[in-house]
């Protein structure tokens, strides 16, 4: 008895992959003529600014950098490949760089977006047995410690619970690397709790 | 100097952004508006004082130079690309304040990169899900996504030095200074990554498509399984195996002690656990040592386990208290699958593997309509799953090549304390033989 599930050619993509296609087909488009970007920059606007909100507290910053994020990447869109990294990681990417410009630049102290359920994941994660309030309180005081560079692996992958995977493709690393740096973030931050 | 933070601490919804303005913002692209000195204001004053001091320079040599370069810098905003690419040269060799050797600045637009897809070769070499034989046609067959439900511990020693120490579960591993061979059987040295996960809910089994078939005399049996991991280690991407004459030894702390219970290991090409030659399944699990793991509080954790899933546990009906659940890491965010005992005092028993090799598990193909991870075979209606989501569905092919299809509502896993009480679970799975039972089992759920 045949029990494979078969599906035919004329079987029509579900709605998530026709999108990816389709946006690859805006990417080209808007390759050779950059108004073709405009649905690609409606598309992501919100979620880019969204990006830059959580790092910036200035919202007229806020939204130039978000202008910048998206006039370079209409500059840069011919360097831009699908193969291993999605269009809105790539985005995601030159924002995070963008904030990083916008830091080195100004000498103002980094916001940092904190989710107190990610706070005690890190807690759980650093094994600390104290009570939940205290958890956070002394998390976000070892937190203090880290380089910009690690707060930023910590920002997103405890707080915006984005995928290993993600993570590697917006930072520019490869996964094993990403893996063992937040290791030792993680390391780290279990040295200076352990020290206060 | 220490870097000073704010911290935004659950922030309150923020105002909306702005109205997006893509005429203005296809103007700067084009270099018709005047946001290229607005963005690039500090590099291109640092070039415009550098050019200057080189234009003065020379304007007591050549004049006529002088003259031509000030027009040519004038007229064109953009940098010159020697400059540009000098500028770039000097950011790498020289990284910004604040950034370590191990972390770069990164430039500002990202740049090609002459070895353009590490991220995948490096997804490919932890699932393989490429080599996997799943009878999809290409159309979904290039949409198989890796998902990651159970994270690895990850620890990286010098191969001549050896490694012993526990894991995050309790289970406690030892490799002996240089034991670890490349292919060919020559001597590893040097840093060596060491991945290991521990694979003991039915939910993170199931997660990870690992099958529970084992073959007797060519029969297949159900394999009850008390806890399984896998262990990987690896240089740059290969992998690298001991030999019979010195095992990687790893004490593995079971689910249960049983009286019959015997290490197995799967085998890949035919997706059956073989149980380990020279294993007693009569001896149950041999206790070559025994201890007590000292462990403060109870498994809070292990695939990232939580106290606030132990919350979730225990408002609902159909999953008992004293009973765990894990986060697991997947494509779509972070699902909980209940199911694991507390264990007080969690008994170890030493399991020798007597070769460290391919024990990959299968890569998990999602229907890629769908963003789930879950996927549940008929007859185990004991798998209970919640997680984030609304609803999700998977298709999976077991290893005797039926599919199934497995359909999860979950509440969100943002569902605060007080909407716990009235958590509800609704689970469902099918075994589907053809295009059209698939298609009716999706219209069931009002997927389509």
């Amino acid at each position: 008895m045949e029990t494979h599930l078969s599906i035919s050619d004329s079987y029509s993509l579900p709605a998530k992959d026709r999108a990816e296609n389709a946006e690859w087909t805006e990417i080209q488009r808007a390759m050779e003529q950059l108004e073709a970007f405009e649905p690609l920059y409606y598309r992501y606007y919100s979620r880019i600014y969204e990006f830059v909100q959580r790092r910036i507290a200035n919202t007229d910053d806020c939204g130039d950098i978000t202008s910048i994020v998206f006039e370079k990447a209409m500059k840069n869109l011919p360097k831009y490949k699908a193969q291993g990294l999605p269009f809105g990681n790539w985005l995601f990417r030159i924002a995070w760089s963008e904030v990083g410009n916008y830091y080195r630049q100004q000498q103002k102290n980094r916001k940092v977006w904190v989710q107190s359920e990610g706070l005690l994941e890190i807690a759980t994660e650093l094994e600390d047995t104290a009570e939940e309030n205290n958890e956070s309180k002394r998390v976000l005081k070892t937190l203090e410690a880290l380089e910009p560079e690690e707060m930023e692996l910590i920002v997103m992958r405890y707080f915006e619970k984005r995928s290993y995977a993600e993570l590697a493709q917006i930072v520019g690393i490869n996964e094993s690397t990403l893996r063992v740096r937040i290791h030792r973030t993680i390391e780290k931050l279990r040295k200076q709790l352990l020290r206060k | 100097m220490m870097t000073k933070y704010d911290f935004d601490i659950d922030p309150a919804p923020r105002p909306a952004p702005p109205a997006p303005d893509f005429k203005k913002v296809l103007k700067r692209a084009r270099g018709q508006g005047n946001s290229l000195w607005g963005n690039m204001q500090y590099p291109l004053l640092g070039i415009a004082v550098i050019g200057a001091v080189l234009l003065l320079r020379q304007a007591f040599t050549d004049k006529n130079t002088v003259t031509s370069n000030a027009v040519s810098v004038a007229s064109n905003t953009q940098i010159p690309s020697s400059i540009q690419s000098n500028g770039m040269a000097q950011q790498k060799e020289n990284p910004a304040p604040g950034h370590s050797a191990a972390y770069p600045a990164m430039e500002s637009v990202p740049m090609e990169s002459k070895d353009p897809i590490p991220v995948l070769e490096q997804s490919l070499s932890e699932t393989e899900i490429r080599r996997e034989s799943f009878s999809l046609p290409a159309k979904t067959q290039d949409r198989i996504y890796r998902a990651d439900p159970v994270p690895y511990d990850t620890i990286v020693f010098l191969a001549e030095a050896g490694y012993e120490g526990s894991l995050r579960n309790g289970s406690y591993v030892s490799v002996e200074p240089g034991s670890l061979k490349l292919p060919g059987n020559s001597d590893a040295s040097g840093k060596v990554l060491f991945l290991y996960r521990d694979i003991r809910s039915i939910g993170a089994q199931i997660a990870l498509s690992l099958p529970s078939v084992t073959d007797s005399a060519g029969n297949e049996y159900l394999l009850e399984n008390n806890g399984s991991f896998e262990v990987r280690i690896e240089q740059n991407g290969t992998a690298l195996h001991t030999t019979p004459a010195s095992p990687l030894s790893l004490q593995y702390k079971p689910i249960h002690t049983h009286k019959k219970a015997a290490p197995f290991v799967l085998e890949n090409e035919t997706g059956h656990w073989i149980q380990i030659p020279g294993t007693d399944e009569k001896a149950g699990n041999k206790l070559v040592s025994e201890r007590y793991v000292d462990v403060k509080n109870p498994i809070l954790r292990a695939f990232g386990y939580t106290r606030r899933t132990e919350r979730v546990v225990a408002g609902s009906e159909n999953l008992h208290r004293n009973k765990e659940s894990a986060f697991l890491l997947t494509h779509g965010g972070y699902f909980a699958c209940g199911g694991l005992l507390h264990l007080k005092n969690p008994v170890i028993s030493q399991v020798e593997m007597p070769t460290v090799g391919e024990v990959s598990v299968k890569g998990l193909l999602l229907y890629p309509k769908h963003r789930t991870t879950m996927t549940v075979q008929s007859g185990t209606a004991q798998n209970i799953a919640l997680g984030q989501g609304e609803t999700y569905v998977a298709l999976f092919q077991a290893p005797n090549g039926s599919w199934y299809a497995s359909y999860n509502s979950y509440l969100p896993r943002s569902t605060q304390n007080s909407r716990l009480q009235t958590l509800k679970i609704t689970h469902t799975a099918a075994r589907l033989n053809s295009l059209a039972e698939w298609n009716a089992f999706l219209q069931s759920m009002g997927i389509q």
